[in-house]
């Protein structure tokens, strides 16, 4: 049986690596009492896969997993049986069967929160206003030639993946929301975004202190 | 509790966060204030060798399943968080409830390895302990210390209050009892302290005066409260099946050395390698019945959701019921993906025989540790195995398909000359023969033999306590030519540089005064010495000369018989009668038996009693 789940990574637990994510997963499914099958070969491991995995330090509400189970389970019995087994943080909100090919998660919402004395409200807006005004905007990401194997400075645009953008004050901290692509049209983090900023205000804005998640994930969303 | 603002700011700094969280399933959070006693295990190397530890999870489960007590832990912060720590101004905190270390009733540090100990000091310093016991009130935690290095507490004296010797588990709860009392009437530490001394199995260091002769050798060693004891006896738990056993395991977020269920199957160890220390100081063999051990598996694999376990012990084939233990488990688990795995093996066929149960699907690599290159060195270590043996497993191995083989000697042994050396690489070379000579149809996959040598150190409480440890040009020498001396493509050498083995000489049979060269040594920049990246020897060299000691005198001199030893005080049930015997007969090349078939006569049942010993 194939059930998808959407799950959080929230708290201190942000700070895990899509690996060691993936062990934690599995063996708390193990814990439960929920079989995963395993997969073929020399070094048979535990079908579990996560879509879009997130960057380290980056919590979010809405992640995606996909198991095999050998057993059949009533959804929400299975959803039960594996949250116990969880730490905090880490939580499957639903759990819906589902078979043959899923349509891919494409885009991502964030949530940006940065310390006041680092961006001021004025300055985000500003920003914002101006990148949602131009139809191109290019950021320089560094990247390694895989032919030269040395580190590269390309070019991206990364107006065409940005579909939203707002900026609010919220205590202490600029907010700023997007909704980015993630997937096949390309994938706009949320330290890319930041860079896009930087650039229009002409400064560096530091990352310390600034917390970084993801809200949502969504196959289609309504432009 | 620490800023949390500030560790958030950190945390998405440093590498591996994961190490610094917690938060793991297993690990057990106590809200401090329902809490009377707070203690903090603490282990000086970073989060992944730490939680590969098992003594962590039984110490842990111990106090943490009394009410009233937590015990929380710490690992040492590597060199990237230290930085960004002392940066923000945060200090060494616990896992659990992100307390600093300074508000703990107790640290206890867990002495693995003489290397490790300018990171104790260092985790202290992060924590804003003051180092000296000297200098620390009231208001400052107790530091209590202990593990396999406790055998010899002296270097690190100046800075411990208090070590347990011997196996900690059994004296621990009384410990933090008397503690508890002590407080609750208002008594001050030292009273506490000295009262602590009487129980078996706790050295108090701040009790006793040395005294030295113009040569610098002791003297002798002076109680300063009367009735502190002379003689400091290890505890130990007479029957295993009677030990706490933790049901569970922390399991680790993060990737750790090892990351599966391990269950300790016996302790103590009836081979007699002359150069063990564990072998000798964990007399007598205690095993744990197959019945102990299947649900102690049982109840961590069900809490862990781990899918490797892995049997522990000083030597894992000595266990009488080995071979049932092993196919209980395979019948048990093999269903669910559940592998069993065994640290070192002896050089023996019946050995294979357990490798052929439980590696189903992969051949790896099979590790062999002959210890030296001639039999005459091998007797004089009283390493039970011969060429024979050798001979008959490695052909066997290489006929169950097995192609990679690693090989472990030391050099720098006592009585060993440059034949033995040869020896090294003609037994490797012999292993690349035993390989090829075989019928033709029978030679498959890629032979790879890695010979790998380190420098020994002699060991306090081993019949070569007195032995002079190589110097630096010996090793050298040796290691070179031990290099020139293999010529084939299919052999690789490892040989490590000597410097590391020894400051570990120096360390792990000084006297209290080498505690200063080890604070000299962190003042000096020294931290995780046991990372050959970051162990600078220039470092301690200057700090042993900057304190007036020699390292030639604590690693290289060889001791007479008749000197006053800094560790003579601990009892760890062997007389020094038979590791003088032993060391007689070990230079003489004579073997002594596995006790198992005859009694050695090491004296530890006199006052150990309990466990396999053939003369109870």
């Amino acid at each position: 049986m194939r059930i998808r789940a959407k799950f959080t990574k929230l708290g201190y637990l942000r700070l895990l690596g899509h690996l060691d994510l993936m062990k934690l997963l599995q063996r708390a499914a193990k814990r439960s009492g929920v079989h995963l099958v395993y997969s073929q070969g020399f070094n048979p491991t535990p079908r579990l896969s996560i879509g879009n995995p997130l960057p380290l330090g980056v919590s979010s509400q809405a992640e995606y997993l996909e198991i095999e189970t050998v057993e059949s389970w009533e959804p929400a019995e299975l959803l039960e049986q594996i949250n116990l087994q969880l730490p905090e943080g880490i939580q499957l909100l639903d759990a819906v069967p589902v078979s043959g090919a899923q349509p891919k998660m494409q885009f991502s919402e964030y949530e940006i929160r940065i310390p006041q004395e680092l961006l001021t409200l004025q300055e985000a807006m500003k920003s914002a206003a101006e990148l949602l005004h131009c139809d191109h905007f290019e950021i320089l990401r560094e990247k390694r030639n895989k032919k030269t194997k040395r580190k590269e400075q390309i070019p991206i645009d990364i107006r065409p993946l940005l579909y939203q953008l707002r900026v609010e004050q919220v205590e202490d901290f600029v907010v700023l929301r997007f909704i980015g692509a993630s997937g096949e049209a390309g994938n706009l983090r949320c330290d890319m975004l930041l860079q896009a900023f930087a650039k229009l205000l002409g400064r560096c804005i530091p990352v310390e202190g600034v917390y970084f998640h993801r809200s949502g994930q969504y196959d289609q969303i309504l432009i | 509790m620490i800023d949390k603002r500030k560790l958030d700011r950190i945390l998405n700094r440093v590498e591996k966060p994961g190490r610094y969280i917690g938060m793991e399933v297993g690990s057990i959070v106590k809200d401090p204030k329902t809490v009377d006693l707070r203690f903090a295990f603490a282990f000086p190397d970073v989060y992944e060798i730490g939680m590969s530890y098992t003594g962590l999870d039984i110490i842990y489960t111990l106090i943490n399943q009394i009410e009233g007590y937590a015990c929380e832990r710490v690992f040492a912060p590597w060199t990237d968080m230290q930085r960004e720590m002392e940066i923000e101004g945060v200090p060494l905190y616990s896992l659990e409830s992100k307390t600093a270390l300074k508000d703990f009733d107790i640290l206890g540090f867990t002495l693995q390895y003489e290397m490790s100990y300018t990171n104790i000091l260092n985790m202290m310093r992060l924590g804003g302990i003051p180092l000296m016991a000297e200098e620390r009130d009231e208001e400052y935690p107790l530091i209590a210390a202990g593990g396999p290095c406790a055998f010899n507490p002296e270097p690190m004296a100046d800075f411990i209050d208090l070590f347990f010797i011997g196996e900690g588990e059994e004296s621990l709860l009384e410990v933090l009892r008397l503690y508890q009392e002590y407080r609750a009437a208002g008594r001050l530490r030292k009273a506490f302290l000295r009262a602590a001394a009487q129980l078996q199995g706790v050295y108090v260091p701040s009790l006793y005066e040395l005294r030295y002769h113009a040569d610098g050798t002791i003297k002798e060693r002076v109680a300063i409260a009367e009735d502190a004891p002379m003689v400091v006896s290890k505890s130990y738990i007479p029957d295993l099946n009677e030990m706490h056993i933790p049901d569970r395991q922390i399991i680790p977020n993060i990737e750790v050395v090892h990351d599966r269920v391990v269950s300790e199957i016996f302790r103590g160890c009836t081979q007699g390698c002359r150069f063990c220390q564990a072998g000798m100081t964990n007399r007598p063999v205690r095993e744990k019945n197959v019945s102990t051990i299947l649900s102690e598996v049982n109840s961590k694999l069900l809490q862990s959701g781990y899918d490797e376990v892995s049997l522990s012990s000083l030597s894992t084939c000595d266990y009488p019921r080995l071979m049932e233990l092993i196919n209980e488990l395979i019948d048990q688990y093999a269903s669910e993906n559940i592998k069993v795995s065994l640290p070192s093996l002896r050089m023996d066929s019946e050995s294979l025989g357990v490798l052929r149960q439980i590696e189903t699907l992969r051949k790896g690599g099979l590790t062999f540790a002959p210890e030296a290159g001639t039999q005459r060195l091998r007797d004089v270590i009283n390493k039970g195995i011969t060429e024979e043996d050798i001979d008959r497993t490695l052909c066997h191995a290489f006929d169950d398909g097995y192609a990679g083989i690693k090989l472990y000697f030391m050099i720098g042994l006592p009585t060993e000359t440059m034949e033995d050396i040869q020896g090294i690489a003609d037994l490797a070379h012999h292993v690349v023969d035993l390989f090829f000579d075989r019928e033709k149809e029978k030679i498959k996959g890629n032979l790879r033999v890695t010979v790998s040598a380190s420098c020994f150190v002699p060991k306090p409480f081993t019949p070569f306590q007195w032995c002079g440890q190589d110097s630096l040009e010996e090793f050298a020498h040796k290691g070179q030519t031990l290099k020139d001396g293999v010529r084939h493509k299919k052999i690789s050498v490892n040989y490590h540089d000597p410097k590391l083995s020894r400051m570990e000489g120096a360390i792990s049979r000084g006297d209290r005064r080498v505690g200063a060269a080890i604070l000299k040594a962190l003042e000096l920049g020294a931290v995780f010495d046991g990372w050959r990246d970051y162990f600078r020897y220039e470092i301690w060299e200057k700090a042993f000369e900057e304190t007036g000691l020699s390292i030639d005198f604590y690693a290289s001199r060889p001791r007479p018989l008749d000197e006053v030893l800094p560790w003579d005080f601990v009892d760890t049930g062997l007389t020094k009668g038979f590791l003088r015997r032993e060391y007689e007969k070990a230079i003489k090349g004579e073997v002594t038996p596995d006790c198992r078939h005859a009694c050695v006569g090491c004296g530890v049942n006199k006052n150990y009693p309990g466990g396999y010993c053939p003369c109870v």
